[in-house]
């Protein structure tokens, strides 16, 4: 049974016809120890479907269908306290932006061991303190500093603060938006490094949203493609990365815009228009119209996601798009 | 220099500047203080004369000046001759009856303004938050005289239960010292209620205004992802944030009233500031207008020195930007 297993979820914000259907009928598997990767671009809603999770998204977004089964247990429809005792103790999330997601007025060593003190009742102040210290040393920040506040932070060291916040109860699944974005090239290093021998020491599995496929393809067991707020292309690593693999012409048109240092900079690979608006249904397959391979058949029917091979599934009226 | 000297200099430097100001603005404008104790007095010509020499009115204003802040600094503040005392102890013993009032009422309507405030803010939206809105500002929207006359109304003349006038009934002989006290605080009642109902609105809207700000910061975010319990996200994290500008406005509040409980200490007689200046203002007492005015300046200025003490002491970044 795997950890996590949403089926079929939508997350619309808002309501009637203004409302933006950022999450169309999306299934996300974790397994347990696996680290499964979200990428697409900006405003496909990576986010949404990731706040979904524990439901902490805004009081005007509804989970319109579908269900998210965590440890067997749907979770989409707990209420409130009863998803205060998943959160943080089995599911903690490092939020995208982590600039301001600190408290201003508490010291961050009390921030780190709130969680500890409230999920695990009995454990002392003391205790949980240092716990917190041991978490700030683990990612790279002076034990002596749990007593500061986070305006006394650099930006990279706020999200290396929340980080370590994530890991306090040695949760089972990690949910991290945009995790190590902040932060520069060797520190990324080091946080993945970290994240991945944690894993292997606690069991510990990841849903990883980042911008950066090749942090993906490194760290992920499995990679999932969204694109207007549906799959299109979910596989293992090299299924979706791999040279002659990718099965979705917008999987491939992400892989060629993206910059690789071992050529020049090149910008003309990007894909040019812009993502659907989500307020407004559609017919047919949303990247139809940015597609360069469409056909007709495109712009009428909506693709399923369609069997690759074992774990490979591809939303494509033209499985194996154009090599 | 260390941030506390600091500060004090400028506390010092303030008051100091206050003082000048009110010296001079009371000693332009129109009206000899002499002739005002004449016409009460009946004194002659040569009375009037030594009176001056006495009184330093004799010399240039500057002269005054030196005099006047002389004076001061042996804690002299003239004499009233429509109190026939000292102004200092006419001050001072209003200023313990204002302090009374005002430490009793600013502790009711800030806590419970916090209360409501936090009440609705954190049910932003809510049918409980827009009906203790509307309910503030029905009050806020009183004048406090017209609430004070209902009350002595409603609790003084019709059920005849609270006493309505002054600090402790006349000519009454206690028993015992805890008598005394329960007289005073049966007196409190009505004027610290309507100073309660008309200004807890100014409590109750800052800190509904700020909580609803704070609740949508990121960091509330973070709190609820951790599981906290709906009380622990909301006090520990919103209302810890959100009271620090209903810390600057309770400041506000105090250096306020300390002159300006005029309404309800006329309404109830209550022998503090308020009054103490509504008569004076009718009397012509240029004296204790004088010193009257000093002392709410100097309180104006203390309130802000301890804001910022304890601004400090309550959001870490006030330190690094200082
Ligand atoms: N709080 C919100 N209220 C209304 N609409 C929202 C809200 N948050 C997101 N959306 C909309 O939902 C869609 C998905 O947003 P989401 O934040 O999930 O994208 P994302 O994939 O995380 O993007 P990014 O890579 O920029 O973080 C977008 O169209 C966005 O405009
Ligand atoms: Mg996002």
């Amino acid at each position: 049974m795997n950890l996590l297993e949403v089926k079929n979820l939508s997350v619309q914000y808002g309501s009637g016809q203004g409302g933006v259907l950022a999450v169309d009928g999306v299934d996300l598997s974790v397994g347990v120890g696996e680290f499964v990767g979200l990428a697409g671009e900006s405003g496909c809603g990576k986010t949404t479907l990731a706040m979904a999770i524990p439901n902490l998204l805004p009081k005007y977004a509804s989970i319109t269908t579908g269900t998210i089964e965590f440890e067997g247990q749907d979770l989409s429809n707990k209420s409130e306290s009863e998803l205060n005792e998943v959160r943080w103790r089995d599911i903690s999330v490092i939020f995208q932006g982590a600039l301001n997601a600190l408290n201003p007025v508490a010291t961050i060593g009390n921030q780190i061991a709130e969680p500890i003190l409230i999920h695990e009742p009995g454990t002392s102040h003391d205790a949980a303190i240092t716990r917190a210290k041991e978490l700030l040393e683990a990612v790279g920040i002076s034990a002596s500093r749990s007593s500061s506040y986070s305006h006394e932070f650099s930006g990279g060291m706020r999200q290396r603060v929340m980080i370590a916040m994530a890991l306090a109860c040695r949760p089972k699944l990690v949910i991290a938006d945009e995790p190590i974005t902040a932060l520069d090239v060797m520190t990324q290093a080091q946080i993945l490094e970290l994240l991945r021998s944690l894993s292997e020491t606690f069991n510990l599995s990841m849903l990883l949203i980042s911008h950066d496929l090749s942090v993906l393809a490194e760290t992920c067991d499995r990679v999932q493609i969204m694109y207007a707020g549906k799959v299109a292309e979910v596989g293992t690593a090299d299924d979706v990365f791999g040279e002659q693999n990718s099965a979705h012409p917008y999987t491939q048109r992400l892989l060629k815009s993206y910059p690789n240092i071992h050529q020049e900079r090149k910008f003309i690979d990007g894909i040019p228009g812009y993502p659907p608006d989500l307020s407004k249904s559609h017919a047919g397959c949303r990247f139809a119209e940015r597609c360069t391979v469409s056909v007709e058949k495109c712009f009428t029917d909506e693709p399923e996601l369609a069997v690759i091979s074992e774990l490979h599934r591809s939303a494509c009226h033209l499985v194996g798009g154009s090599k | 220099m260390g941030y506390l000297p600091r500060k004090s200099l400028q506390v010092l430097g303030s008051i100091f500047a206050v003082t000048t100001f009110n010296f001079f603005l009371f000693h332009i404008i129109p009206g000899d203080p002499l002739r005002l104790i004449a016409r009460t007095q009946k004194l002659d010509a040569e009375q009037v004369a030594a009176l001056r020499i006495e009184y330093g009115l004799d010399g240039s204003l500057f002269s005054q000046y030196l005099t006047y802040i002389g004076n001061l600094l042996h804690g002299d503040l003239g004499y009233s001759f429509a109190l026939h005392e000292q102004v200092s102890t006419a001050l001072m013993r209003a200023l313990g009856h204002t302090a009374l009032l005002l430490a009793t009422s600013t502790v009711i309507v800030v806590l419970f303004g916090i209360f409501l405030g936090v009440f609705a803010g954190s049910r932003q939206g809510s049918k409980a938050d827009s009906r203790t809105i509307i309910g503030a500002l029905v009050f806020w929207s009183m004048p406090t005289f017209w609430v004070g006359m209902l009350l002595v109304f409603t609790f003084g003349v019709w059920w005849g239960v609270l006493p309505i006038s002054g600090i402790t009934t006349p000519n009454a002989v206690y028993e015992t010292y805890f008598s005394y006290l329960m007289d005073i605080a049966r007196h409190l009642v009505l004027p610290t209620l309507t100073l309660a109902l008309v200004d807890i609105a100014f409590f109750v809207l800052i800190t509904r205004t700020s909580l609803v700000e704070v609740m949508s910061e990121d960091f509330m975010l973070t709190a609820r992802g951790k599981g906290l319990p709906r009380r622990t996200l909301v006090w520990r994290h919103g209302v810890r944030n959100a009271l620090l500008p209903v810390m600057t406005a309770s400041a506000l509040y105090i250096s306020g009233l300390v002159g300006g409980a005029i309404q309800v200490e006329v309404v109830y007689s209550w022998p503090g500031m308020g009054l103490l200046m509504y008569n004076s203002v009718l009397a012509r007492d240029y004296a204790v207008l004088e010193a009257a005015f000093l002392v709410s300046s100097v309180v104006v200025i203390l309130a802000n020195f301890a804001t910022d003490v304890l601004y400090r002491r309550l959001d870490p970044r006030v330190v690094v930007a200082q």
